[in-house]
């Protein structure tokens, strides 16, 4: 009867299927498994107050250091881990025909993911707003009497001080954009200005946003034709 | 009639055709890259190659790699990437794109959801004394330059730190400023501190350290981990608090501050102590605080005040009574 029943377990294991199994990222359409690996119970409990994840049976987890290296391993550490990332909802500032003496506006969302230390973005245009068939230009803004620098924020809300500039709402954002009236000028690559600090923070986040307006308002004076200027965004990760 | 036939056909035709025109929507983008920041310390004559992996986590588009310096411009750790291409020859280091179908400042294809890894190859010339460059990997948007229409260019960078050093011996010099605990504090509220230290040298530096706060009786009553900050060369970093076990992914830094118990009185002692990451110390510096239950002591001064008002008041009523004839 002993033998008997070996007999059938070295049969039933000769033939099981058997796969080799790895601990690797796994990737569909849908999903994403990042080192999918068996446990005894893991995943994220929630209550009203907390917010608790676990692992529970994983072999060798921790953090192992020696003189140069440190190994962190464990599930747990992934709960860190998400990419440096920065989003613009358009590519394209598209104002339309302009009407002197009216303040027209356009908008875009910034978005940025930073683990670690934090991030910065920094903004500059390519030139003042410029007509490259004639070399006519429209100018930055100074804001109401000549309050704002490219690096300071002034309230702009007076239709007979003219110009193109930018006013920012949202997550992290430079402390003088007050409110949605302040504006500054862009930074300006053609006049020698270094990059504008327009989004900061020293802390970790995912998904901080903030809405870009742009706000331009020509003078009657202004001639009549297409302007444009190229205005980059860099995001940077925090050392 | 031939005229009148194509005006109609035309009529038929146009609206057609705008029926099933595609949609258009305004061109996003949004890219992530790994690894965020590198360290690298580096001999002269030696070669390293690092990955970086590039999604694009927005529509198909074209893109442009380039190498950037970057400048610290403030002491919390922020740079600013400098507008134009890193000059090659202005840097003591060798540096290439190993990926064979890619160059920089060449655009290239990245489909919705694609990746790409972009192979830098970082070769240090020869040099006698530690140099360090700091750049930045910038991958934008393609974008011509004949545009007649307003567009951005968004664009997200990886930091590159490195030091050339010839035999891996650095200098240290750092000086600490801005250590000015106010001479009296109230002990109910807590005591935010924010020394900076500024890194004299040339090349980048993580020190650790730590703050502690001595009784007046000598007993150390808090010791508080300094976060391990990184200090590049000539720039300076305001000193914060690790919250956490080092290594341990919960591991976070915070404002410098200390929450003393209300009721402590008298002079206490702050020392902060800077060192390297093999533990010899660099600096150690000490600042007294008096710590007094200050709005205790306001409260108090308040009812007595009070209490003499009310008593001052009742003896002046007793006094201006008319006296019985």
């Amino acid at each position: 009867m002993h033998r008997l029943f070996l007999f059938f377990l070295i049969l039933y294991l000769f033939f099981s299927p058997v796969t080799l199994i790895f601990a690797e990222t796994m990737e569909s359409d849908s999903y994403r498994l990042r080192f999918g690996n068996f446990n005894m119970t893991s995943g994220t409990k929630t209550s009203a107050s907390y917010n608790l994840t676990d692992t529970v049976g994983q072999t060798a987890a921790g953090l192992f250091t020696s003189l140069g290296y440190s190994v962190k391993a464990g599930f747990q550490y992934l709960y860190t881990l998400y990419d440096f990332s920065f989003s613009l909802s358009s590519l394209a500032i598209d104002f339309g025909p302009l009407t002197p003496d009216f303040f027209q506006t356009a908008f875009h969302t910034l978005t940025v993911s930073a683990p670690g230390q934090g991030y910065s973005v920094s903004a500059l245009a390519s030139s003042r707003l410029k007509n490259f068939a004639t070399s006519d230009f429209i100018p930055a803004t100074t804001c109401n009497s000549g309050t704002c620098t490219a690096t300071t924020a002034g309230i702009w809300d007076d239709t007979s001080d003219y110009g193109f500039g930018y006013n920012l709402v949202g997550d992290d954002i430079s402390g003088d954009f007050v409110d949605d009236t302040y504006f500054r000028p862009f930074a300006d690559a053609s006049l020698g200005d270094s990059p504008a600090v327009i989004m900061s923070t020293t802390a970790a986040g995912q998904n901080r946003s903030a809405t870009i307006t742009y706000q331009l308002n020509p003078s009657a004076s202004q001639a009549a034709g297409n302007y444009s200027a190229l205005i980059t965004y860099i995001a940077t990760p925090t050392y | 009639m031939k005229a009148r036939f194509k005006s109609l056909i035309y009529c038929l035709i146009i609206p057609f055709l705008l029926a099933w025109a595609p949609p258009v929507s305004a061109q996003s983008t949004a890219l992530s890259i790994t690894p965020p920041v590198v360290e690298i310390l580096l001999s002269p004559n030696k070669k390293i190659i690092q990955a970086f992996t590039i999604k694009n986590q927005a529509e198909s588009g074209q893109f442009v790699a380039n190498l950037h310096a970057v400048m610290p411009i403030d002491s919390v750790g922020h740079v600013v990437v400098s507008p134009t291409p890193l000059d090659p020859t202005s840097t003591p280091l060798l540096l290439s794109l190993q990926n064979i179908n890619l160059t920089f400042n060449t655009p290239f294809e990245l489909r919705a959801g694609e990746s790409q890894q972009l192979v830098l190859s970082i070769a240090g010339s020869n040099t006698d004394v530690p140099i360090d460059t700091y750049f930045a990997l910038v991958v934008s948007t393609y974008s011509p330059t004949n545009t007649s229409l307003s567009s951005t260019v968004p664009g997200i960078s990886a930091l590159i730190l490195i030091t050339l050093t010839p035999d891996g011996n650095l200098p240290i010099s750092l000086s600490l400023t801005d250590f000015n605990p106010p001479v009296i504090h109230d002990s109910f509220t807590p005591l935010a501190l924010q020394p900076v230290l500024h890194n004299q040298t040339t090349t980048m530096l993580r020190p650790e350290g730590k703050l502690e706060v001595i009784s007046p009786r000598g007993q150390t009553l808090v010791s508080l981990p300094l976060y391990p900050n990184l200090i590049l060369g000539s720039s300076t970093r305001t000193i914060t608090a690790q919250l956490g076990e080092p290594g341990s992914p919960n591991l976070r830094e915070s404002p410098l501050t200390w929450s003393p118990s209300p009721f402590t009185l008298g002079p206490y002692r702050l020392r902060l102590t800077i060192s390297t990451l093999g533990g010899t110390t660099i600096s150690e510096t000490e600042r007294t605080v008096w710590l007094l239950p200050l709005r205790l002591l306001l409260f108090f001064l308040i009812l007595l005040l009070s209490f003499l008002a009310i008593f001052l008041a009742r003896r002046h009523q007793k006094s201006s009574r008319p006296t019985p004839t």
